[in-house]
């Protein structure tokens, strides 16, 4: 059997190969895929040394970019591939934000108050599994949202977290020059590291597994999918996802109040980005926040218009392009920039075909 | 065929392979080196750059446009329009011989403090603002002082109860002692509050018991910490409703307790939507104050609507209004002058806010005439501390106040009553004790007779 590693180009099919395996080749990548990967790693680097090259303002705009960017590829891996629909995700964001501020006002940096946050989150995680798994739907949905309320109404008891009154962030370095390039690369690195584990997990066999849960969870489970082990996984690791979103938020605005924390606009927000860029891919993510932002950078000062054209799109991507703007592109050109699903092709010439996942 | 088939089990019950695990902590184990090594040359960062145009100063004004708090800035549009026509910022400022354009840079915080904080640090950042003004509750002005106070940014703030502004940026109102370098505002506070709305439960005869419903926010918290001492201290008893969750939809339990106390006298401190909700509850459960004194809503004319007649003689403070005998330090333009030049432009009944608004350009103005650099952050933050003025909300002085930086302004005590001309509800002066230059209007009547 061959490895599963990123570079994989012959078959690493299912175990079972059908029976015209003679006649169709199985491949992983192609060349948007391998041109994609090479992309990614010039981006990142690019990316990585922004703060040399351009003002702070601009790198302060990324660091939302890339919290929101978090935030959504978390809710695309839940509810576009684990068919796990919440409105609470908000809980692990406020949860993320709360834990930095606890251990930061006991004297640790808030930057490495992060990945400790982060790992908090996840084990949380897992009491708020046991207490949702066996919902589904609107009841999984609601439930969600109502825990996050429920660590809302805790966290603003306790006078030491500054209250419902909210409270600054102690311990970042005064230099706002530092500051603000620190806070970027923390949020950037945290990006980079949340979307390859949304890539290597679902090139994983968990990936498999969650791929036949998205296209049929009762299928999958009558042909012995391990659907709930999985799903439980996939929860674990959005807490943490957005546990660490959370953490970038505090140390991005420097101060906390649970209102905003625990804010349900965070779960609307994710939303709204994963169903204009597509949903079930995670090209998705990524075009919906660039879309997001550009909408908000450019429409925001108009008030209540920019409410009413967030809307519009919205109802246009449901309406007519229900697989969002990355649906619209992967059809028409056939591509895909991260090669997590499977390509058949005839045997012969592999490219230009479209795939089937 | 045995082992191939163990193996693949294995692989089938592992979701990771060891060597896929292994790879994947040597990638992280890289990036975080790589940033290490990044974050270890921190000296050729780009920052935030030179400031912007040196012939123009630009003021940042951050607002609630939408979203909640909208009612607080429905008309900020009109002020600002106001603002620009007047001659200091349509024709520029001198300042030391040289003549300073002026442009405003206006943002919309949504009501979202999250999103407050961000439009302040992309003003400061981006468009490189020599001043920011902001208005309207806590959850504007404290997001936006914090994101000033960090970047060095001179910042003054408004409409917000000068105790949640300072205890938001980490101060303690009890002993005021800290002060803040960048960040000032102008409003009032609790012992404002009381002076407003003690002369008035005195004029009403009661037994002394006060209902007060007070939220777990930053407003409600102010309140519960500051302002029932300061009820106990001038011999009134406190009935505390409980610190209740904002958008809380019940307060049969509260106003059962507050019955039950026999409370004559009410006070509160919430959301408007929630002071909505508790006063229908009240009204129908049969809990009538004989005066009720709210802070924070019925404020402005858009408020009145969902209560209809259940807001005639419920009392609460007034900073600005018609009734003001106050004048623009910018163009000499009256308070009666801009209230009714609003009404004829936009066809809305006056707000408080127009005044306030109006005044944070004012101070603007006052701090920029007495430096000698405008681009000069530090310079224009220390010349906020000690400003001292008279304008649109009477005399403001900043170096005065009761903590560093904080203006006090003098409110006076209104009622709504039925309108007599063009509109349902209106604002009218029944207690000046704060302010004796106001004229009365109307008498005092109870809330509930």
């Amino acid at each position: 059997m061959s490895s599963l590693g990123p570079d994989t180009t012959a078959a690493a099919g299912p175990p079972s190969v059908p029976p015209a395996a003679a006649q169709v080749r199985v491949t992983r990548a192609r060349r948007s895929t391998l041109a994609a990967a090479a992309a990614v790693v010039l981006i990142v680097a690019v990316l990585a040394y922004l703060p040399y090259l351009v003002y702070s303002g601009t790198t302060n705009l990324l660091v939302n970019f890339f919290t929101l960017l978090i935030m959504a590829s978390m809710w695309n891996l839940l509810a576009g591939y684990a068919g796990l629909v919440s409105v609470g995700q908000q809980a692990f964001v406020g949860l993320g934000a709360y834990g930095v501020l606890l251990l930061a006002s006991h004297g640790t940096s808030p930057f490495l108050a992060i990945p400790v946050a982060t790992a908090a989150c996840a084990v949380l995680g897992l009491p708020v599994w046991w207490l949702v798994s066996r919902l589904r739907s609107g009841y999984f949905a609601i439930t969600m949202w109502v825990i996050a309320s429920v660590c809302e109404l805790i966290i603003s008891q306790i006078p030491s977290f500054g209250g419902g009154t909210g409270t600054g962030l102690p311990g970042l370095p005064g230099n706002p020059t530092l500051l603000t390039a620190d806070t970027y690369w923390a949020t950037l690195a945290c990006a980079v590291l949340a979307l390859g584990v949304v890539y290597l997990l679902l090139r994983s066999r968990i990936g498999l597994v969650l791929t036949a849960v998205r296209d049929d969870e009762t299928g999958a489970r009558s042909v012995g999918v391990r659907v709930a082990s999985t799903q439980r996984l996939v929860f674990l690791v959005a807490a943490a996802g957005c546990g660490v979103a959370g953490a970038l938020y505090i140390v991005s605005q420097q101060f906390v109040e649970p209102t905003a924390a625990f804010s349900v606009l965070w779960s609307a927000k994710m939303i709204f980005i994963t169903v204009i860029g597509g949903i079930g891919t995670i090209e998705g993510p990524i075009i919906g926040t660039i879309i997001y932002f550009v909408l908000q950078q450019t429409l925001a000062q108009y008030g209540t218009w920019y409410f009413i054209a967030l809307g519009l799109v919205a109802m246009a991507i449901a309406i007519w392009a229900r697989r969002g703007i990355w649906g619209l592109i992967a059809d028409r050109f056939g591509i895909r920039l991260f090669g997590v699903g499977y390509w058949l092709s005839p045997a012969g010439p592999p490219d230009r075909d479209r795939g089937s996942r | 065929m045995d082992r191939q088939e163990a193996q693949s089990r294995m692989r089938l019950d592992q979701p990771f392979s060891r060597r896929t695990l292994l790879r994947g902590t040597g990638a992280g184990a890289l990036a975080l080196g790589a940033g290490g090594v990044l974050a270890a040359c921190g000296s050729g960062l780009k920052g935030s750059g030179p400031s912007g145009s040196t012939g123009t100063i630009t003021i940042g004004f951050i607002t609630p446009l939408t979203g909640s708090l909208a009612g607080f800035a429905s008309g900020d549009k009109f002020v600002l329009s106001q603002i620009r026509q007047s001659p200091v910022y349509k024709n520029g400022i001198k300042i030391g011989g040289k003549t300073y354009k002026i442009a405003i840079n206006v943002q919309d915080s949504q009501s979202d403090p999250t999103r407050a904080g961000q439009v302040a640090q992309q003003l400061i950042l981006n468009d490189k603002v020599d001043l920011i003004l902001t208005t309207s509750a806590p959850e504007t002005t404290n997001p936006v002082a914090v994101a000033c106070e960090k970047f060095g940014t001179p910042c003054v703030s408004t409409v917000v109860p000068w105790e949640s502004w300072y205890g938001g940026l980490g101060g303690n109102p009890v002993k005021p002692t800290t002060k803040f370098e960048y960040c000032t505002t102008f409003f009032f506070g609790l012992e404002q509050f009381l002076g407003t709305f003690e002369p008035m439960w005195n004029r009403i005869h009661t037994n002394k018991v006060v209902a007060c419903m007070y939220p777990n926010d930053p407003d409600g918290n102010a309140f519960r910490f500051g302002f029932e001492p300061l009820i106990k201290g001038s011999g009134y008893t406190v009935v505390d409703g409980g610190a209740y969750q904002d958008g809380t939809t019940d307060y049969t339990s509260m106003i059962a307790d507050f019955k039950s106390h026999h409370c004559e006298v009410y006070s509160n401190a919430p959301l408007p939507p929630d002071f909505n909700t508790f006063w229908k509850q009240a009204s129908q459960q049969g809990f009538k104050p004989k005066i009720a004194t709210v802070a924070k809503v019925l404020l402005f004319p858009s408020d009145t609507v969902a209560l209809g007649p259940l807001v005639v003689n419920i009392a609460t403070d007034s900073w600005w209004g018609p009734y003001m005998p106050n004048h623009s330090s910018l163009t000499g333009q009256s308070a009666a002058e801009l209230a009714t030049a609003y009404q004829q432009k936009t066809g809305n009944q006056w707000v408080q806010s127009l005044g306030s608004s109006y005044s944070l350009f004012e101070v603007a103005k006052e701090a920029l005439a007495a430096v000698s650099d405008p681009h000069d952050k530090k310079e224009v933050a220390s010349a906020l501390q000690t400003v001292n003025y008279t304008g649109m909300c009477g005399p403001l002085n900043f170096a005065a106040g009761p903590a560093p930086g904080v203006a006090i302004m003098a409110p006076v005590g209104v009622q709504w009553k039925k309108g007599t001309g063009k509109y349902p509800f209106e604002m009218k002066v029944v207690d000046n004790s704060l302010n004796k230059k106001v004229p009365i209007e109307a008498p005092l009547e109870p809330t509930n007779a």
